[in-house]
């Protein structure tokens, strides 16, 4: 086997750290479990194997051939793991937080525990002070089903004597920093407010050793009665809201928003706690202050940014089009020479008017051929009044002739007399010149101004979506508060007192009351799962009892059910790990009460089962009278 | 304090017979020796492991497997402690076949030293990289040796009750081993 690592110069481990892990009570504990290998049902098989089937067959006195299922591997003696998941994949989760190693903070978890950690509390394994984030993990085990995902043992041994242990509510918390555990100061101490069902002072705190497989006592926890004061919740993501400043514990845990019709003049909406359990005499002060007078039941919140129009101001844009247009209209019409067979006018045209026509000289307006009424006897009236106007652009004019109200147009094209073409051309080249110039600037200008508007347009509406976003978050982040709220409202229902301990190490901790039980039925089991006999761990729940007993079965000689004949009684066990066999509180009280001797026959699921709710429903459905 | 086994006196390898038979009849009397070599047998699994906490379960299985089984061993003249090495070594195998746990090796400084004294070499950075890829190549039954030997500092009896070999062939194996690797250290220093 090629070495995987070489560790050069590794720290040298104290013959006191090795001691501290010796402990002869626990593997003689392990070794009175099993029964010595000479007496083992493989010695016995190994004489041969008709041998075995008549001694098989004879053990179990059956006429039908069973199928026998050994674990773990028959001959071999093996210690199980002391913290044993049953089901690997079906386990109840952590709640992450993440405190500031140098400040230390508040944790409040969805049950309303809560978690009090000093400043400059963390350590890293050299015992060196760390700072920035520590990324706490925390989670609790609070009834039977709980107790028996987390694979933690209820079982006590003290002097020699095993308790089961009844628990008023279990935690695990774990803190890490960059994915690497910490541990905590020698001299700090992190509080835990853990919100439990059970009162009584006949609980202790004990802290799971998994080195030594034992619990270890660690004292009295303190017990704080909880004064539920009503606790409204957020309607409909409103964001009206009163403020509530809690002082308490002697220092302020700061500001919650509940919202309760009976408030007037809202705040808006802060932080949110939800779930906060406040012990009796907690001062609490209700402060309000400015906010609509919408109904609360019913008021929704449109957020400012979502329908607003869109403000832009395209007038310039507007006025270069108007620009534009002008310049297109007095487009330089070209003079072409006169023909000799039209009639044409000499007129005298106003520069201001048609800037275009400057500079001209000697230019003559000849009569188009596409003017059908036009004759030679138009020129011996005396108009009353002749004015020009711009025709197509870039093409002709209109000449207007008015007499007694009544006018006639005719349109008109400037033309030139051969003498003259030199000079009117030159002067049509600058002009025509001028005209692309000017045009040109104002379409560019134009051009710029549309982009600029269509950006800002763009602009605009990006902004809506992103506000149309943040306000679809927040109400779902709304909404989500108020989950968590009503799920924490459901603790709240089974709440009693909040338990107060404090912890130094990181780990698993129990309040817990050792008993052993008296005045029990025994009963020498068989357990089967199906129709085949089963072996492995086998889990007793007593409803009125907040614990869990693990039966071994794993030998050919009977495990022993001890049980409360007036309890409400299950028995059950993990099928290839992902499902569940149940001999359920029907099936024991269908069983005889003076029976000694007894075959459990456990009934298969046939769903998988993915989470502690389904495991929930299975064992202990719905509105089930159990300690929690 | 780690008890050299093959130091102790006769009459405390009387009062162990003693135990054992007594332990076979009633496993309470087994505490003594569970006391005695607990240690021992933690620094020997926590030589070859690198998770302290596998190791220290590891231990309680190697114990719990010798309290069970005590009833097979057989006083042949053996120290009952290599009995338990014997246990532990298999069961540290046995990890490392099921791939629940990484050979390790666990070297101090000074102990390359020692091998570099053995092997006639100059204890130098480039020798010190080159001494522990030679160390990584060892076919896996000359590693233990070098391993008992020189990090382990165990005596040569004591080796060949473990490997269950004589002493002598314990030496000889030692020193075969040695120049082979002085051989395979030469070859890759010419390689650079």
């Amino acid at each position: 086997m090629k070495p995987g690592k070489i560790n050069m110069d590794r720290k040298k481990i104290s013959s006191e750290e090795i001691a501290s892990k010796r402990n002869f009570e626990d593997l003689l504990k392990a070794h009175k479990k099993r029964r010595p290998f000479y007496l083992s049902f493989w010695f016995i098989g190994l004489a041969g194997l008709s041998l075995l089937s008549i001694i098989a067959i004879s053990t179990y006195r059956t006429e039908q051939r069973v199928k026998l299922t050994l674990k773990p591997e028959a001959g071999q003696l093996q210690l199980t793991k002391f913290v044993d998941l049953p089901m690997k994949n079906v386990q109840i989760p952590f709640e992450e937080f993440s405190v500031d190693a140098k400040a230390g903070g508040k944790i409040t978890s969805a049950s309303g525990s809560m978690i009090i950690i000093p400043a400059q509390a963390f350590v890293d394994p050299a015992g060196k002070m760390i700072l920035g984030k520590v990324d706490i993990r925390y989670r609790e085990f609070r009834d039977a089903v709980d107790f028996f995902l987390s694979g933690i043992p209820m079982g006590y041994d003290s002097a020699g004597a095993h308790y089961q242990l009844e628990s008023a509510g279990m935690m695990e918390i774990k803190a890490s920093q960059n994915g690497t555990a910490v541990q905590m100061a020698a001299d700090k101490k992190i509080e835990i407010r853990m919100v439990s069902a059970h009162e009584g002072t006949h609980y202790n705190m004990y802290e799971l050793d998994t080195v030594g497989r034992n619990w270890i006592y660690r004292g009295k926890d303190k017990i704080e009665e909880i004064d539920k004061i009503k606790m409204p919740r957020l309607i409909n993501g409103s964001q009206h809201s009163a403020e509530l400043t809690l002082r308490a514990f002697g220092f302020s845990i700061g500001k919650i928003i509940y919202v309760s019709s009976p408030f007037q003049n809202l705040v808006l909406d802060q932080e949110y706690a939800p779930g906060l359990y406040l012990p009796k005499g907690t001062v609490v002060d209700l402060k309000v202050g400015r906010g609509g007078e919408e109904d609360l039941d019913s008021a929704s919140y449109s957020y400012p940014g979502v329908d607003v129009a869109f403000e832009g101001d395209n007038s310039e844009i507007t006025k270069v089009k108007t620009e534009i247009a002008t310049i297109e209209k007095t487009k330089p019409v070209k003079p072409v020479k006169a023909k000799n067979e039209r009639y044409r006018f000499n007129v005298d045209v106003d520069p201001n008017e048609f800037p275009e026509m400057y500079e001209y000289k000697n230019l003559l307006f000849e009569v188009g051929p596409e003017n059908k009424t036009f004759n030679q006897s138009l020129y011996q009236i005396e108009w009353d009044n002749v004015s020009m106007s711009y025709g197509k652009p870039g093409i002709n004019y209109n000449l207007t002739f008015t007499k007694s109200g009544k006018s006639q147009t005719f349109s008109v094209y400037p033309v030139y007399e051969g003498k003259d073409s030199v000079a009117v051309m030159k002067v049509y080249r600058d002009k025509f010149r001028q005209y692309e110039v000017k045009l040109k600037d104002r379409k560019e200008k134009e051009k710029k101004m549309e982009e600029e508007w269509k950006r800002q347009q763009e602009e605009w509406a990006k902004e809506q979506k992103k506000r149309q976003q943040e306000w679809e978050e927040q109400q779902k982040a709304w909404k989500k508060k108020d989950e968590d709220w009503m799920k924490a409202k459901a603790n709240l229902g089974t709440a009693e007192v909040i338990r107060v301990f404090s912890i130094s190490n990181f780990g698993i901790y129990n309040s817990d009351c050792p008993v052993q039980y008296k005045d029990q039925a025994t009963v020498a089991a068989i357990f089967k799962a199906g129709n085949d006999r089963f072996f492995g761990d086998i889990f007793h729940i007593e409803k009125s009892r907040n614990t869990l007993v693990k039966i071994y079965n794993y030998d050919s000689e009977s495990p022993v059910v001890n049980y409360n004949k007036s309890g409400r009684n299950i028995l059950f066990t993990v099928i290839d790990k992902e499902t569940l066999a149940l001999f359920d509180e029907n099936d024991f009280a269908s069983m005889s009460k003076d029976v000694k001797k007894y075959s459990f026959l456990m009934k298969k699921s046939d769903k998988k089962f993915n989470t502690p709710e389904d495991v929930r429903a299975f064992l202990l459905p719905a509105k089930e009278n159990v300690a929690k | 304090m780690t008890i050299s086994t093959y130091h102790i006196s006769k009459d405390l390898m009387l009062e162990e017979a003693e135990l054992i038979k007594a332990s076979k009849k009633d496993p309470a009397r087994f505490a003594p020796l569970y006391e005695r070599y607990h240690e021992p047998i933690f620094r020997f699994i926590y030589q070859r492991m690198d998770d302290k906490d596998q190791a220290f379960d590891l231990t309680a299985q190697v114990f719990l497997k010798a309290l069970s089984n005590l009833h097979r061993y057989e006083d042949k003249g053996v120290p009952f402690a290599s009995w338990l090495y014997r246990i532990a070594r298999n069961e540290v195998y046995q990890l490392f076949k099921d791939r629940k746990a990484v050979r390790t090796l666990n070297i101090e400084s000074v102990q390359i030293t020692e091998m570099f004294s053995e092997m006639e070499a100059q204890n130098t950075e480039e020798h010190h990289r080159l001494l522990l890829d030679t160390i990584k190549d060892l076919p896996d039954d000359d590693l233990q040796l070098i391993e008992m030997r020189f990090f382990e500092s165990k005596p040569f009896k004591e080796i060949a009750e473990i490997l269950a070999i004589t002493e002598n062939n314990a030496k000889v194996k030692l020193y075969r081993i040695l120049d082979r690797m002085k051989l395979m250290f030469q070859q890759k220093s010419k390689a650079l």
